[in-house]
Protein backbone atom coordinates (compact mmCIF):
# COMPACT_ATOMS: atom_id res chain seq x y z
CA UNK A 1 0.00 0.00 0.00
CA UNK A 2 3.13 2.37 0.48
CA UNK A 3 3.41 3.02 -3.09
CA UNK A 4 -0.25 4.68 -3.58
CA UNK A 5 0.04 6.75 -0.35
CA UNK A 6 0.33 9.93 -1.70
CA UNK A 7 -2.32 9.71 -4.92
CA UNK A 8 -1.93 13.04 -6.07
CA UNK A 9 1.84 12.36 -6.98
CA UNK A 10 0.25 9.35 -9.38
CA UNK A 11 -2.30 11.42 -11.03
CA UNK A 12 0.70 13.83 -12.01
CA UNK A 13 2.54 10.73 -13.59
CA UNK A 14 -1.15 10.31 -15.56
CA UNK A 15 -1.33 13.98 -16.29
CA UNK A 16 1.97 14.14 -18.60
CA UNK A 17 0.93 12.83 -21.39
CA UNK A 18 1.49 8.85 -21.20
CA UNK A 19 -2.15 8.18 -20.22
CA UNK A 20 -4.44 10.75 -21.75
CA UNK A 21 -7.18 11.56 -19.27
CA UNK A 22 -10.64 12.90 -21.03
CA UNK A 23 -12.77 15.18 -19.19
CA UNK A 24 -16.05 14.67 -21.48
CA UNK A 25 -15.30 10.94 -20.61
CA UNK A 26 -15.46 12.03 -16.95
CA UNK A 27 -18.80 13.72 -17.45
CA UNK A 28 -20.38 11.07 -19.28
CA UNK A 29 -19.33 8.29 -16.48
CA UNK A 30 -20.38 11.49 -13.87
CA UNK A 31 -23.83 11.72 -15.62
CA UNK A 32 -24.22 8.14 -14.89
CA UNK A 33 -23.61 7.13 -11.26
CA UNK A 34 -24.32 3.10 -10.54
CA UNK A 35 -25.81 4.81 -7.27
CA UNK A 36 -29.47 5.95 -8.52
CA UNK A 37 -32.11 4.59 -7.16
CA UNK A 38 -33.18 2.42 -3.78
CA UNK A 39 -30.48 0.03 -4.09
CA UNK A 40 -28.44 2.53 -2.12
CA UNK A 41 -30.51 2.80 1.14
CA UNK A 42 -28.64 0.93 3.81
CA UNK A 43 -30.78 -1.10 6.32
CA UNK A 44 -31.22 1.13 9.25
CA UNK A 45 -33.38 3.44 6.43
CA UNK A 46 -32.55 6.32 4.74
CA UNK A 47 -29.41 8.91 5.03
CA UNK A 48 -30.36 11.88 7.32
CA UNK A 49 -33.19 10.50 8.47
CA UNK A 50 -32.21 8.25 11.57
CA UNK A 51 -28.28 9.71 11.76
CA UNK A 52 -29.22 13.17 12.05
CA UNK A 53 -26.64 15.56 11.82
CA UNK A 54 -24.04 12.60 12.39
CA UNK A 55 -23.81 12.36 8.61
CA UNK A 56 -20.66 13.07 6.74
CA UNK A 57 -19.43 12.72 3.08
CA UNK A 58 -16.79 10.26 2.76
CA UNK A 59 -14.55 10.03 -0.29
CA UNK A 60 -12.80 6.26 -0.95
CA UNK A 61 -10.73 5.53 -3.95
CA UNK A 62 -10.42 2.26 -5.26
CA UNK A 63 -8.64 0.10 -7.48
CA UNK A 64 -10.44 -2.17 -9.46
CA UNK A 65 -8.83 -4.84 -12.13
CA UNK A 66 -10.53 -4.01 -15.72
CA UNK A 67 -12.76 -6.86 -15.95
CA UNK A 68 -16.34 -7.51 -15.43
CA UNK A 69 -18.20 -7.45 -12.04
CA UNK A 70 -15.55 -5.89 -10.42
CA UNK A 71 -17.14 -2.77 -10.09
CA UNK A 72 -20.40 -4.03 -8.34
CA UNK A 73 -17.87 -6.47 -6.23
CA UNK A 74 -16.33 -3.41 -4.70
CA UNK A 75 -19.51 -1.81 -4.65
CA UNK A 76 -21.55 -4.31 -2.38
CA UNK A 77 -19.92 -4.26 0.45
CA UNK A 78 -20.43 -0.60 0.96
CA UNK A 79 -23.79 -0.70 0.94
CA UNK A 80 -24.07 -3.95 3.08
CA UNK A 81 -22.55 -1.78 5.60
CA UNK A 82 -24.89 0.94 5.71
CA UNK A 83 -23.05 3.46 3.74
CA UNK A 84 -24.95 5.68 1.12
CA UNK A 85 -23.79 5.96 -2.50
CA UNK A 86 -23.48 9.37 -3.80
CA UNK A 87 -21.79 8.96 -6.48
CA UNK A 88 -19.09 6.92 -8.25
CA UNK A 89 -16.22 8.30 -10.42
CA UNK A 90 -15.05 5.37 -12.79
CA UNK A 91 -12.14 6.69 -14.24
CA UNK A 92 -11.64 4.96 -17.63
CA UNK A 93 -9.19 6.91 -19.06
CA UNK A 94 -6.21 6.24 -16.07
CA UNK A 95 -4.65 3.69 -14.60
CA UNK A 96 -3.07 3.55 -11.06
CA UNK A 97 0.88 2.59 -10.93
CA UNK A 98 -0.47 -1.24 -10.70
CA UNK A 99 -1.60 -0.57 -13.93
CA UNK A 100 -5.94 -1.40 -12.75
CA UNK A 101 -8.75 1.31 -13.06
CA UNK A 102 -8.94 4.24 -9.85
CA UNK A 103 -12.14 4.67 -8.99
CA UNK A 104 -13.40 7.58 -6.31
CA UNK A 105 -16.57 6.42 -4.12
CA UNK A 106 -18.24 9.11 -2.26
CA UNK A 107 -20.17 7.77 0.12
CA UNK A 108 -22.44 9.35 3.15
CA UNK A 109 -22.35 7.99 6.39
CA UNK A 110 -22.30 8.60 10.08
CA UNK A 111 -18.42 8.80 10.67
CA UNK A 112 -18.38 5.27 12.99
CA UNK A 113 -19.98 3.59 10.19
CA UNK A 114 -17.33 4.89 7.81
CA UNK A 115 -14.55 2.26 9.29
CA UNK A 116 -16.48 -0.46 8.85
CA UNK A 117 -17.34 0.28 5.38
CA UNK A 118 -13.58 0.34 5.01
CA UNK A 119 -13.02 -2.42 6.87
CA UNK A 120 -15.56 -4.84 4.86
CA UNK A 121 -14.07 -3.63 1.44
CA UNK A 122 -10.54 -4.84 2.43
CA UNK A 123 -12.11 -7.83 3.67
CA UNK A 124 -13.64 -8.33 0.16
CA UNK A 125 -10.26 -8.33 -1.17
CA UNK A 126 -10.72 -4.59 -2.97
CA UNK A 127 -7.51 -2.43 -3.43
CA UNK A 128 -8.51 0.61 -0.90
CA UNK A 129 -5.76 3.60 -2.36
CA UNK A 130 -6.94 6.10 0.10
CA UNK A 131 -9.74 6.51 2.59
CA UNK A 132 -11.32 9.40 4.41
CA UNK A 133 -8.52 11.50 4.58
CA UNK A 134 -8.66 13.09 1.84
CA UNK A 135 -12.16 13.98 1.11
CA UNK A 136 -13.50 15.98 -1.88
CA UNK A 137 -16.63 16.64 -0.77
CA UNK A 138 -17.14 20.26 -1.81
CA UNK A 139 -17.88 21.45 -5.11
CA UNK A 140 -16.60 24.46 -6.74
CA UNK A 141 -18.14 26.12 -10.26
CA UNK A 142 -16.50 28.56 -12.21
CA UNK A 143 -16.52 29.80 -15.54
CA UNK A 144 -13.85 30.83 -17.47
CA UNK A 145 -13.36 33.49 -20.40
CA UNK A 146 -10.80 34.17 -22.77
CA UNK A 147 -9.01 32.19 -25.83
CA UNK A 148 -9.18 29.24 -23.64
CA UNK A 149 -8.26 26.92 -27.15
CA UNK A 150 -5.39 28.82 -28.17
CA UNK A 151 -4.06 28.57 -24.17
CA UNK A 152 -4.38 24.81 -24.39
CA UNK A 153 -7.46 24.02 -22.17
CA UNK A 154 -6.16 20.59 -21.56
CA UNK A 155 -3.21 22.10 -20.36
CA UNK A 156 -5.08 24.37 -18.34
CA UNK A 157 -7.31 21.70 -16.92
CA UNK A 158 -4.13 19.70 -15.79
CA UNK A 159 -3.04 22.36 -14.08
CA UNK A 160 -6.13 23.30 -12.35
CA UNK A 161 -5.89 19.70 -10.84
CA UNK A 162 -2.88 19.53 -10.03
CA UNK A 163 -1.86 22.48 -8.55
CA UNK A 164 -5.57 23.94 -6.99
CA UNK A 165 -5.56 19.88 -5.71
CA UNK A 166 -9.11 19.79 -7.40
CA UNK A 167 -10.52 16.92 -8.89
CA UNK A 168 -12.46 17.68 -12.53
CA UNK A 169 -15.97 16.28 -12.78
CA UNK A 170 -17.49 18.12 -15.46
CA UNK A 171 -16.34 20.61 -18.12
CA UNK A 172 -18.84 22.61 -20.71
CA UNK A 173 -17.33 24.78 -23.50
CA UNK A 174 -18.57 27.17 -25.32
CA UNK A 175 -16.09 27.67 -28.64
CA UNK A 176 -16.35 30.51 -30.70
CA UNK A 177 -17.68 30.67 -33.71
CA UNK A 178 -14.34 33.11 -34.88
CA UNK A 179 -11.28 32.87 -34.34
CA UNK A 180 -11.02 36.40 -32.97
CA UNK A 181 -14.09 35.62 -30.20
CA UNK A 182 -13.33 34.71 -27.01
CA UNK A 183 -14.91 31.86 -25.82
CA UNK A 184 -16.21 30.76 -22.06
CA UNK A 185 -16.09 27.24 -20.63
CA UNK A 186 -17.77 26.39 -17.41
CA UNK A 187 -15.93 23.89 -15.16
CA UNK A 188 -16.95 21.86 -11.90
CA UNK A 189 -14.75 21.27 -9.64
CA UNK A 190 -14.41 18.40 -6.28
CA UNK A 191 -12.30 20.09 -3.32
CA UNK A 192 -11.42 19.12 -0.41
CA UNK A 193 -13.49 20.59 2.49
CA UNK A 194 -12.55 23.70 3.62
CA UNK A 195 -10.24 24.20 0.53
CA UNK A 196 -12.63 26.30 -1.80
CA UNK A 197 -10.94 29.87 -1.11
CA UNK A 198 -6.97 28.29 -1.75
CA UNK A 199 -8.40 26.37 -4.54
CA UNK A 200 -9.48 29.25 -6.11
CA UNK A 201 -6.27 31.65 -5.64
CA UNK A 202 -4.24 29.01 -7.13
CA UNK A 203 -6.89 29.00 -10.12
CA UNK A 204 -6.72 33.02 -10.59
CA UNK A 205 -2.79 32.63 -10.57
CA UNK A 206 -3.33 29.94 -13.59
CA UNK A 207 -5.77 31.91 -15.54
CA UNK A 208 -3.83 35.08 -14.97
CA UNK A 209 -0.82 33.51 -16.69
CA UNK A 210 -3.10 32.78 -19.53
CA UNK A 211 -5.30 35.80 -19.18
CA UNK A 212 -8.30 33.84 -18.95
CA UNK A 213 -10.65 35.64 -16.73
CA UNK A 214 -12.78 33.34 -13.81
CA UNK A 215 -15.93 34.47 -13.63
CA UNK A 216 -16.63 32.71 -9.77
CA UNK A 217 -19.37 32.30 -7.73
CA UNK A 218 -19.88 33.66 -3.98
CA UNK A 219 -18.71 31.57 -1.66
CA UNK A 220 -20.88 28.86 -0.07
CA UNK A 221 -21.93 31.07 2.91
CA UNK A 222 -23.12 33.73 0.93
CA UNK A 223 -26.06 32.00 -0.93
CA UNK B 1 -37.96 72.55 13.12
CA UNK B 2 -40.85 72.02 11.05
CA UNK B 3 -39.11 72.31 7.68
CA UNK B 4 -35.27 73.01 7.05
CA UNK B 5 -34.33 75.74 4.18
CA UNK B 6 -32.56 73.84 1.49
CA UNK B 7 -29.21 75.19 -0.93
CA UNK B 8 -29.35 72.20 -3.55
CA UNK B 9 -25.89 72.28 -5.20
CA UNK B 10 -25.94 70.78 -9.06
CA UNK B 11 -29.03 70.64 -11.19
CA UNK B 12 -29.01 67.08 -13.12
CA UNK B 13 -31.57 64.53 -12.50
CA UNK B 14 -31.40 64.57 -8.38
CA UNK B 15 -30.60 68.06 -7.89
CA UNK B 16 -33.89 68.93 -9.93
CA UNK B 17 -36.14 66.14 -7.90
CA UNK B 18 -35.25 67.87 -4.73
CA UNK B 19 -36.01 71.00 -6.01
CA UNK B 20 -39.25 69.64 -7.39
CA UNK B 21 -40.38 67.23 -4.25
CA UNK B 22 -38.78 69.76 -1.45
CA UNK B 23 -41.85 70.89 -0.45
CA UNK B 24 -44.03 68.07 -0.27
CA UNK B 25 -41.42 67.05 2.19
CA UNK B 26 -42.54 70.20 3.93
CA UNK B 27 -39.10 71.98 3.51
CA UNK B 28 -38.23 75.47 1.56
CA UNK B 29 -35.61 75.36 -1.02
CA UNK B 30 -34.08 78.81 -0.47
CA UNK B 31 -31.15 78.23 -3.06
CA UNK B 32 -30.41 76.77 -6.29
CA UNK B 33 -27.34 76.58 -8.25
CA UNK B 34 -25.66 74.39 -11.31
CA UNK B 35 -22.21 74.94 -12.63
CA UNK B 36 -22.57 78.22 -13.99
CA UNK B 37 -25.35 79.99 -12.28
CA UNK B 38 -27.70 80.60 -9.00
CA UNK B 39 -30.64 81.60 -7.93
CA UNK B 40 -31.35 83.27 -3.93
CA UNK B 41 -34.43 83.61 -2.19
CA UNK B 42 -34.55 83.78 1.58
CA UNK B 43 -38.42 83.12 1.08
CA UNK B 44 -37.86 80.12 -1.13
CA UNK B 45 -37.51 79.77 -4.57
CA UNK B 46 -40.37 79.57 -7.11
CA UNK B 47 -39.63 75.62 -7.70
CA UNK B 48 -41.63 75.39 -11.13
CA UNK B 49 -40.13 78.43 -12.81
CA UNK B 50 -36.71 77.46 -11.68
CA UNK B 51 -37.54 73.94 -13.25
CA UNK B 52 -38.49 75.53 -16.30
CA UNK B 53 -35.65 78.23 -16.58
CA UNK B 54 -33.22 75.02 -16.71
CA UNK B 55 -34.99 73.63 -18.99
CA UNK B 56 -35.53 76.16 -21.50
CA UNK B 57 -32.36 77.98 -20.87
CA UNK B 58 -29.51 75.53 -19.80
CA UNK B 59 -29.28 77.98 -16.19
CA UNK B 60 -31.36 78.19 -12.69
CA UNK B 61 -31.14 82.06 -12.16
CA UNK B 62 -28.79 84.98 -12.82
CA UNK B 63 -26.91 85.16 -9.33
CA UNK B 64 -23.63 83.19 -9.08
CA UNK B 65 -23.22 79.78 -7.82
CA UNK B 66 -21.25 81.51 -4.51
CA UNK B 67 -24.02 83.54 -3.73
CA UNK B 68 -26.11 80.15 -3.37
CA UNK B 69 -22.98 78.84 -1.15
CA UNK B 70 -23.62 81.60 1.11
CA UNK B 71 -27.05 82.32 1.17
CA UNK B 72 -29.49 81.12 4.09
CA UNK B 73 -30.17 77.45 4.08
CA UNK B 74 -30.24 75.20 7.07
CA UNK B 75 -28.99 71.70 5.21
CA UNK B 76 -26.54 72.38 2.09
CA UNK B 77 -27.88 69.18 -0.72
CA UNK B 78 -24.59 67.84 -2.39
CA UNK B 79 -25.80 67.01 -5.73
CA UNK B 80 -23.24 67.64 -8.32
CA UNK B 81 -21.91 64.65 -10.52
CA UNK B 82 -19.21 62.47 -8.65
CA UNK B 83 -16.14 63.23 -8.99
CA UNK B 84 -12.66 60.88 -8.25
CA UNK B 85 -9.19 61.35 -6.84
CA UNK B 86 -9.45 65.09 -4.84
CA UNK B 87 -13.79 64.68 -5.59
CA UNK B 88 -13.86 69.21 -6.41
CA UNK B 89 -15.67 70.73 -6.46
CA UNK B 90 -17.87 69.02 -4.32
CA UNK B 91 -15.56 68.38 -1.06
CA UNK B 92 -15.43 71.41 -0.96
CA UNK B 93 -18.67 72.36 -1.14
CA UNK B 94 -19.14 70.03 2.01
CA UNK B 95 -16.40 71.80 3.42
CA UNK B 96 -18.02 75.48 3.31
CA UNK B 97 -21.30 74.17 4.55
CA UNK B 98 -19.61 72.26 7.65
CA UNK B 99 -17.23 75.86 8.03
CA UNK B 100 -20.58 77.43 8.88
CA UNK B 101 -22.17 74.78 10.92
CA UNK B 102 -24.58 73.60 8.42
CA UNK B 103 -26.29 69.97 7.95
CA UNK B 104 -24.82 68.55 4.66
CA UNK B 105 -26.84 66.04 2.98
CA UNK B 106 -24.53 64.42 -0.36
CA UNK B 107 -26.06 62.71 -3.15
CA UNK B 108 -22.09 62.89 -5.04
CA UNK B 109 -20.31 59.96 -3.91
CA UNK B 110 -17.43 61.07 -4.80
CA UNK B 111 -16.60 63.14 -1.41
CA UNK B 112 -17.61 60.34 0.75
CA UNK B 113 -15.74 57.30 -1.22
CA UNK B 114 -12.69 58.65 -1.71
CA UNK B 115 -12.14 61.31 1.53
CA UNK B 116 -14.08 59.81 4.40
CA UNK B 117 -11.71 60.51 6.70
CA UNK B 118 -11.99 64.69 6.37
CA UNK B 119 -15.03 64.62 5.85
CA UNK B 120 -15.39 63.14 9.28
CA UNK B 121 -12.82 65.60 10.76
CA UNK B 122 -14.60 68.53 9.25
CA UNK B 123 -17.80 67.30 10.64
CA UNK B 124 -16.71 66.94 14.12
CA UNK B 125 -15.53 70.38 14.57
CA UNK B 126 -18.81 71.86 12.93
CA UNK B 127 -22.21 72.05 14.33
CA UNK B 128 -23.54 70.28 11.17
CA UNK B 129 -23.75 67.07 10.32
CA UNK B 130 -23.30 64.94 7.31
CA UNK B 131 -25.54 61.72 5.70
CA UNK B 132 -25.45 60.50 2.36
CA UNK B 133 -28.34 58.19 2.13
CA UNK B 134 -28.28 58.61 -1.39
CA UNK B 135 -24.99 58.26 -2.38
CA UNK B 136 -25.34 53.83 -1.83
CA UNK B 137 -28.71 52.38 -3.90
CA UNK B 138 -30.86 55.26 -4.68
CA UNK B 139 -34.32 54.92 -2.87
CA UNK B 140 -32.81 51.61 -1.24
CA UNK B 141 -32.94 52.71 2.52
CA UNK B 142 -29.24 51.11 2.94
CA UNK B 143 -26.85 53.51 5.57
CA UNK B 144 -29.96 54.08 7.45
CA UNK B 145 -30.39 50.35 8.24
CA UNK B 146 -27.25 49.54 8.91
CA UNK B 147 -27.32 52.77 11.46
CA UNK B 148 -30.87 51.61 12.98
CA UNK B 149 -28.69 47.98 13.55
CA UNK B 150 -25.24 49.60 14.54
CA UNK B 151 -22.37 48.94 12.00
CA UNK B 152 -20.93 46.70 14.72
CA UNK B 153 -23.69 44.12 13.93
CA UNK B 154 -23.02 43.93 10.03
CA UNK B 155 -20.33 42.10 9.35
CA UNK B 156 -20.63 42.41 5.67
CA UNK B 157 -22.23 43.73 2.74
CA UNK B 158 -22.70 42.15 -0.46
CA UNK B 159 -25.10 43.05 -3.75
CA UNK B 160 -25.74 44.62 -7.16
CA UNK B 161 -25.59 48.10 -7.01
CA UNK B 162 -25.65 49.20 -10.65
CA UNK B 163 -28.67 49.08 -12.02
CA UNK B 164 -26.91 49.98 -16.03
CA UNK B 165 -24.76 46.53 -15.86
CA UNK B 166 -27.90 44.75 -13.91
CA UNK B 167 -29.77 45.40 -17.11
CA UNK B 168 -27.00 45.00 -19.51
CA UNK B 169 -26.62 41.07 -18.19
CA UNK B 170 -29.97 40.40 -17.25
CA UNK B 171 -31.04 41.20 -21.20
CA UNK B 172 -28.01 38.94 -22.52
CA UNK B 173 -28.68 36.40 -20.11
CA UNK B 174 -32.47 36.79 -21.35
CA UNK B 175 -32.02 37.42 -24.96
CA UNK B 176 -29.05 35.60 -25.50
CA UNK B 177 -27.11 38.83 -27.46
CA UNK B 178 -23.57 40.03 -26.77
CA UNK B 179 -22.55 42.50 -24.91
CA UNK B 180 -22.09 45.31 -27.55
CA UNK B 181 -25.52 44.06 -28.66
CA UNK B 182 -27.19 45.21 -25.66
CA UNK B 183 -25.32 48.13 -24.61
CA UNK B 184 -26.85 49.83 -27.13
CA UNK B 185 -30.54 49.10 -26.78
CA UNK B 186 -29.81 50.26 -23.37
CA UNK B 187 -27.85 53.46 -24.53
CA UNK B 188 -31.32 53.99 -27.16
CA UNK B 189 -33.53 53.46 -23.83
CA UNK B 190 -31.71 55.92 -21.59
CA UNK B 191 -30.56 53.07 -19.19
CA UNK B 192 -27.11 53.48 -19.93
CA UNK B 193 -25.34 56.66 -20.70
CA UNK B 194 -23.67 57.36 -23.79
CA UNK B 195 -20.30 57.28 -21.75
CA UNK B 196 -20.86 54.02 -19.68
CA UNK B 197 -17.44 53.39 -18.34
CA UNK B 198 -18.28 54.09 -14.78
CA UNK B 199 -21.20 51.56 -15.15
CA UNK B 200 -19.57 48.88 -16.72
CA UNK B 201 -16.10 48.46 -15.47
CA UNK B 202 -17.42 48.57 -12.03
CA UNK B 203 -16.70 52.04 -10.61
CA UNK B 204 -20.10 53.13 -10.09
CA UNK B 205 -20.69 50.23 -8.06
CA UNK B 206 -17.17 50.11 -5.98
CA UNK B 207 -17.40 53.63 -5.11
CA UNK B 208 -20.71 52.52 -3.25
CA UNK B 209 -18.91 49.67 -1.43
CA UNK B 210 -16.13 51.81 -0.67
CA UNK B 211 -18.55 54.04 0.96
CA UNK B 212 -20.44 50.30 2.46
CA UNK B 213 -16.98 50.27 3.83
CA UNK B 214 -16.39 53.05 5.07
CA UNK B 215 -19.72 53.33 7.30
CA UNK B 216 -18.83 49.52 8.60
CA UNK B 217 -15.40 50.02 9.74
CA UNK B 218 -17.03 53.05 11.93
CA UNK B 219 -13.40 54.85 11.87
CA UNK B 220 -11.02 51.68 12.27
CA UNK B 221 -10.40 52.20 8.87
CA UNK B 222 -10.59 54.23 5.76
CA UNK B 223 -11.24 52.92 2.12
CA UNK B 224 -10.89 54.36 -1.34
CA UNK B 225 -11.61 53.50 -4.98
CA UNK B 226 -7.72 52.58 -4.71
CA UNK B 227 -8.48 49.89 -2.48
CA UNK B 228 -11.01 48.01 -4.11
CA UNK B 229 -10.54 45.19 -6.44
CA UNK B 230 -12.53 46.30 -9.27
CA UNK B 231 -13.49 43.78 -12.63
CA UNK B 232 -16.69 45.06 -15.20
CA UNK B 233 -18.44 43.46 -17.07
CA UNK B 234 -17.10 44.57 -20.55
CA UNK B 235 -15.33 41.52 -21.34
CA UNK B 236 -18.30 38.78 -20.68
CA UNK B 237 -19.32 37.07 -23.57
CA UNK B 238 -22.64 35.85 -24.25
CA UNK B 239 -21.93 32.16 -24.47
CA UNK B 240 -20.42 32.33 -20.12
CA UNK B 241 -24.10 33.78 -19.70
CA UNK B 242 -25.30 30.51 -21.23
CA UNK B 243 -23.47 28.25 -19.57
CA UNK B 244 -24.34 29.97 -16.31
CA UNK B 245 -27.81 29.36 -17.54
CA UNK B 246 -26.87 25.36 -18.03
CA UNK B 247 -26.37 25.21 -14.35
CA UNK B 248 -29.15 26.66 -12.83
CA UNK B 249 -27.00 29.72 -12.46
CA UNK B 250 -26.57 33.35 -13.64
CA UNK B 251 -24.22 36.31 -13.77
CA UNK B 252 -24.09 39.73 -11.97
CA UNK B 253 -21.79 41.93 -11.33
CA UNK B 254 -21.46 42.53 -7.14
CA UNK B 255 -19.83 43.66 -5.05
CA UNK B 256 -18.97 42.97 -1.65
CA UNK B 257 -17.69 44.77 1.87
CA UNK B 258 -16.22 42.52 3.69
CA UNK B 259 -13.43 43.02 6.54
CA UNK B 260 -10.67 41.70 4.05
CA UNK B 261 -11.83 44.46 1.73
CA UNK B 262 -13.62 45.83 -1.25
CA UNK B 263 -14.35 43.88 -4.56
CA UNK B 264 -16.56 44.33 -7.59
CA UNK B 265 -16.42 41.49 -10.12
CA UNK B 266 -18.85 39.56 -12.15
CA UNK B 267 -19.59 36.51 -10.28
CA UNK B 268 -21.98 33.33 -10.58
CA UNK B 269 -24.82 33.45 -8.71
CA UNK B 270 -28.17 30.90 -8.32
CA UNK B 271 -30.38 32.00 -11.26
CA UNK B 272 -33.31 31.81 -8.84
CA UNK B 273 -31.39 33.27 -5.74
CA UNK B 274 -32.21 36.65 -4.27
CA UNK B 275 -28.88 38.55 -6.18
CA UNK B 276 -30.32 37.76 -9.35
CA UNK B 277 -32.58 40.50 -9.73
CA UNK B 278 -33.23 41.63 -12.94
CA UNK B 279 -33.58 45.04 -15.51
CA UNK B 280 -32.16 48.12 -13.34
CA UNK B 281 -32.91 47.15 -9.77
CA UNK B 282 -30.76 46.93 -7.06
CA UNK B 283 -30.47 44.80 -4.18
CA UNK B 284 -27.85 44.46 -1.39
CA UNK B 285 -27.82 41.76 1.47
CA UNK B 286 -26.53 42.62 4.38
CA UNK B 287 -24.98 40.05 7.28
CA UNK B 288 -26.11 40.68 10.50
CA UNK B 289 -24.71 39.03 13.87
CA UNK B 290 -27.90 38.43 15.59
CA UNK B 291 -30.48 38.49 12.94
CA UNK B 292 -29.22 36.93 10.07
CA UNK B 293 -29.27 38.10 7.02
CA UNK B 294 -31.56 40.69 5.56
CA UNK B 295 -32.02 41.46 2.27
CA UNK B 296 -33.22 44.99 0.52
CA UNK B 297 -34.06 45.61 -3.09
CA UNK B 298 -35.64 48.55 -4.73
CA UNK B 299 -34.47 51.54 -7.47
CA UNK B 300 -30.92 52.40 -6.99
CA UNK B 301 -31.06 55.13 -9.65
CA UNK B 302 -33.33 57.76 -10.85
CA UNK B 303 -33.70 61.50 -10.64
CA UNK B 304 -36.95 61.02 -8.07
CA UNK B 305 -35.90 57.87 -6.54
CA UNK B 306 -32.48 59.16 -5.52
CA UNK B 307 -34.32 62.69 -3.80
CA UNK B 308 -36.19 60.47 -1.79
CA UNK B 309 -33.38 59.30 -0.20
CA UNK B 310 -31.90 62.52 0.20
CA UNK B 311 -34.99 64.68 1.41
CA UNK B 312 -35.23 61.84 4.09
CA UNK B 313 -31.86 62.53 5.14
CA UNK B 314 -33.09 66.14 5.10
CA UNK B 315 -36.02 65.69 7.77
CA UNK B 316 -34.02 63.19 9.98
CA UNK B 317 -30.94 66.15 10.54
CA UNK B 318 -33.81 68.73 11.14
CA UNK B 319 -36.29 66.45 13.10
Amino acid sequence: MNSYTCWKNSLNIYADGTCHRSPTEQHRTREHPLSVGDNTVHPGGVEMSDTGGNVQTHTVRLELVDEPGELLRALEPISAAGGNLLSIYHERGNLTPRGHIPVEVDISCAPSRFDTIVESLREAGVNVIQAGSERYDEELVVILVGHLVDTDLSDTLRQIESCADASLTDLSLSAPRGRDETSSARIRLKTRSGTNGNALSKLEAIAEDKELQVIQPLTEASQ
Amino acid sequence: MSGARLCVLGAGAVGRSVVDLAEEYGHTVTAVADSSSAVVDPDGVDAAAVLQRKADEGVVGDADPEEALGGPYDVLVEATPTTLGDAEPGFSHVKQGLERDKHVVLANKGPVAERYGELRELEADSEGKIRFEATVGGAIPILSTIEDFGPTHITAARGVLNGTANFILSRMAAEGLDYEHVLAEAQDLGVAEADPTFDVEGIDAALKFVILSNVLADGDQEFTLEDAAVDGITDIPGTALDLAAEDGRTIRLIGESTPDGVSVAPRLVPADGPLSVTGTLNIVQLETTHAGRLNISGRGAGGPETATAVLSDVSRLVE
